[in-house]
């Protein structure tokens, strides 16, 4: 236990980061995930594993005060770790599918309902006796006795 | 005493296999004697079921390390409440309490319709033997609960830390309250589709038992949110890990359905929809149980890895296979009775509404899945993480708002242009003006602006919704503004009871906003330093080491100050629970409802320093109370109604003896 802590405690000592502010690691590390092997890949910015992520959280601060952008961390990450180490798919190739699909999928639902909506509409014959307002004041009338079932 | 349990699940399983057959037969022949006779064969499945599960009970409780599942599962150490709990901490025993649970609805549903729901019943309860048999299989061959270590172990290795909290006790259960009660509503569907029996009578029971289910469910996510944010210390509770995700789908797809059967019910229509909405949440179901169990995506909830996955698939296989092809063969039966009669209608409303559900659904669906099919075709693995589905979920969940607010103005038929007009001319209001709070704030967040005003002009419209029928009652009746509007929310539960949800899902939404705003920050301190932090200071005072059998401890305590004014001591804590070599973060964590400010304590170090993280979470507390109103309005919406007690007065005065022949197949 002490070995633990102790040792998420040596690395912070070891090479403290001087001018990045948490925030600006956090956004760094939030597009990255934990690859401890522990944890279920949690995000690098939230997770507390002490062997990988905070380290890294630390690396990284330290790769800011180097002057590195916030882009060239990421591809080290990505040409050290693989695309595993990326929170989300970067939309190029087969990932592009990934982005693009949920959306597809609402245009073609939307579509959908659509021509549901005109078909079903130019089949009803409109056989409207009473005018809108009236209709409209019968149909609060109306909904005004429904019960629940 | 565990061959008891062993013996109770052979048997629960010739039942179960009894009562599928007699159901069969029984809605074949249209023989009575043989579905009563199957309605008891689940009775006696739901009473040995009982048994088993009371028999590991037993083993937990006495410590009975000679079982494998309680020596891997508990342990002398633990606390008497989670030596109970333990019971669906691991794989064997969360599923034979997932089968109990099953037996316990199936038996609910065969003990309320005696006498009702005849011509529905008999494949109603093939389904559900069919089920109850299935799992029976699992427990006897893939899981069992009951394997016997050959020697008899001093001491268990105990319950996962994680577990060892009060939440995570019960937001299993509530969990499988929800999952396993989706068969209910499956049953009736299947067995509207088998027998013929294709008009509106199968929703009315599919109605009642989706509601139960799905209000578990929404129970047990946002309680499994709250153990995530209490206990994982990341400062924030939905992760959109693959387990979560597999219980929020048949959530979505629940919702859908209690929506779009309201159509059928009025008009007629939707009918192969509503169909296809039964079997997709239940389908969900079964595969948020593979994607937990089968271990196929990486996940914070790791079920050791087992067999248990190819049943799982199979299993989904054969559903999909029976009620799409049942489907498909009466599709010529299933033609909607009525036409639409104006695009401003509710009904067009619902239709968005399930567009919307469906689209959000397909999305988290689709980032679960999607790292299996990136692999497949590149050969690499990646992560479909957070970042991926709050962009794409965001916009969408926008719309969602916009649709809860403004659906329930829409009439049903048709919608006069002065009506809208009227209807939504004080919500537009309301929302326009709430601009100014966060505006005021210094908020420029385009995402979380547009939210909060669609939740403002929402939450108006529900208020004004209950106020005018409040008024409309007060007129025709003699009653004050509190007894008219109990009165008119008890009179039609349905609607104000689902106003209420919807109020929730508002409140609930202020508080996912909330997130948009959360700051973090690392701090080093000494003991006796202070620092500020935003508004806040806070000072180290000191550190405290604690040892027990079960686990030792290191807990720091920090003053809060906020404007000199001293708010609390705060007290986070990590843990290391020997017998599983792994540590947790116990938060601490100071509450309004503006904000929440969430402490964890990092590491320490020999000088006596200690590093702490801090979250600053806005608006969190409204995910909490809409969680609270959510259950609240479910619960308004389930209650039973006078009509409900009337039949059920009925069905007991009329029963024969309800107890006859008791043939079960064993």
């Amino acid at each position: 236990m002490w070995m633990w802590i102790a040792f998420g405690l040596l690395l912070t000592q070891a090479g403290s980061v001087q001018g990045a502010s948490s925030a600006e690691i956090k956004e760094v590390a939030q597009e990255l995930v934990c690859l401890c092997g522990d944890c279920a890949r949690e995000s690098l910015a939230t997770c507390l594993c002490t062997d990988f992520a905070v380290p890294q959280r630390e690396h990284i601060g330290r790769l800011l005060d180097q002057g590195k952008t916030h882009g060239e961390i990421i591809d080290e990450y990505v040409s050290t770790y693989g695309q595993m180490a990326l929170a989300a798919p970067p939309p190029e190739g087969i990932n592009l599918l990934a982005w693009v699909t949920p959306f597809a999928a609402l245009i073609f639902g939307i579509l959908l309902i659509r021509s549901i909506l005109r078909n079903r509409r130019t089949e009803s014959t409109s056989t409207a006796v009473v005018g809108g307002a009236q209709r409209d004041r019968l149909q609060r009338e109306l909904e005004r006795f429904d019960e629940d079932d | 005493m565990i061959d008891f349990g062993y013996f109770a699940l052979c048997l629960a399983l010739l039942t179960s296999g009894y009562a599928l057959f007699s159901s069969l037969a029984g809605g074949r022949s249209g023989r009575f004697a043989l579905v009563r006779s199957s309605e008891n064969a689940l009775l006696a499945t739901c009473a040995l079921l009982t048994l088993a599960v009371c028999v590991l009970w037993h083993a937990l409780l006495t410590h009975n390390f000679q079982v494998r599942f309680v020596a891997e599962n508990s342990n002398l150490a633990m606390p008497l409440f989670y030596t109970v709990t333990s019971l669906w901490g691991g794989q064997a025993g969360s599923l034979l309490f997932w089968g109990w649970i099953l037996s316990l609805y199936i038996a609910a549903v065969v003990l309320l319709y005696r006498h009702r729901y005849r011509e529905l019943m008999p494949y109603a309860l093939s389904v559900m033997a069919a089920t109850s048999f299935f799992f029976c299989i699992l427990h006897l061959f893939s899981a069992d609960p009951f394997v016997t270590l050959p020697f008899k172990p001093a001491d268990g290795r105990g319950l996962n830390p994680l577990l060892q909290q009060p939440l995570m006790a019960i937001h299993p259960p509530l969990l499988y309250l929800g999952m396993v009660g989706m068969v209910v509503p499956f049953a009736f569907a299947i067995s509207a589709l088998a027998s013929g029996q294709l008009d509106s009578t199968w929703l009315r029971p599919a109605r009642r038992w989706m509601l139960i289910p799905w209000s578990f469910l929404g129970a047990g996510l946002l309680l499994g949110g709250k153990w995530a944010y209490v206990e994982l210390g990341w400062g924030g509770y939905w992760g959109w890990d693959p387990v979560e995700n597999s219980s929020l789908m048949p959530w979505l797809a629940g919702t859908a359905f209690l929506h779009s059967i309201m159509i059928q019910e009025r008009k007629g229509m939707l009918k192969v929809w509503n169909m296809v909405l039964a079997i997709l949440c239940y389908s969900l179901c079964i595969l948020g149980t593979f994607i937990t169990r089968s271990g196929i995506i990486s996940s914070v909830h790791a079920f050791a890895k087992s067999n248990i996955g190819p049943f799982f698939a199979v299993f989904l296989v054969v559903i999909l296979v029976v009620s799409f092809g049942l489907l498909y063969l009466r599709l010529p039966h299933l033609k909607p009775e009525n036409r639409l009669e104006s695009f401003a209608s509710r009904e067009t409303a619902f239709l968005l509404n399930n567009w919307i559900l469906l689209g959000i659904l397909f999305a988290v669906l689709w980032g679960t899945l999607f790292p299996l099919i990136s692999e497949a075709f590149t050969g690499q693995q990646i992560t479909v993480g957070p970042p991926f589905f709050n962009q794409v979920n965001v916009p969408i969940g926008l719309v969602l708002i916009l649709l809860t607010g403004a659906g329930p103005l829409f009439a049903w038929r048709r919608t006069s242009e002065q009506s809208l007009k009227e209807n939504f001319a004080v919500p537009t209001m309301v929302g326009l003006l709430s601009l100014i709070v966060p505006l005021g704030l210094g908020v420029r967040d385009l995402y979380a602006l547009i939210s909060l005003v669609l939740c403002a002009s929402a939450a108006a419209a529900i208020v004004l919704e209950f106020h005018a029928g409040t008024r409309a009652r007060m007129r025709s009746t003699s009653e004050g503004y509190a007894t008219a509007i109990y009165r008119l929310s008890a009179k039609n539960r349905r609607r104000y009871g689902g106003y209420m949800t919807h109020f929730a899902l508002m409140l609930l939404f202020v508080g996912f906003t909330g997130k948009a705003f959360t700051s973090e920050t690392e701090v080093v301190l000494q003991r006796g330093e202070t620092t500020p932090i935003g508004a806040y200071e806070l000072t180290y005072e000191t550190m405290a080491f604690k040892e027990d059998a079960n686990m030792n401890s290191t807990a720091a305590a920090l003053t809060l100050r906020r404007d000199g004014q001293r708010l609390g001591t705060l007290l986070p804590e990590r843990r290391y629970y020997k017998a599983f070599d792994q540590g947790t973060t116990e938060v601490s964590i100071y509450s309004d409802l503006r904000e929440d400010f969430y402490l964890i304590l990092v590491g320490s170090a020999e000088d006596g320093s200690a590093k702490f993280q801090i979250y600053i979470n806005p608006l969190v507390n409204f995910v909490w109370l809409g969680s609270i109103v959510l259950i609240l309005g479910s619960l308004w919406a389930m209650w039973p109604t006078a009509r409900d007690r009337r039949i059920a007065r009925i069905d007991r005065s009329t029963a024969p003896s309800t107890i006859g022949s008791l043939a079960v197949g064993s």
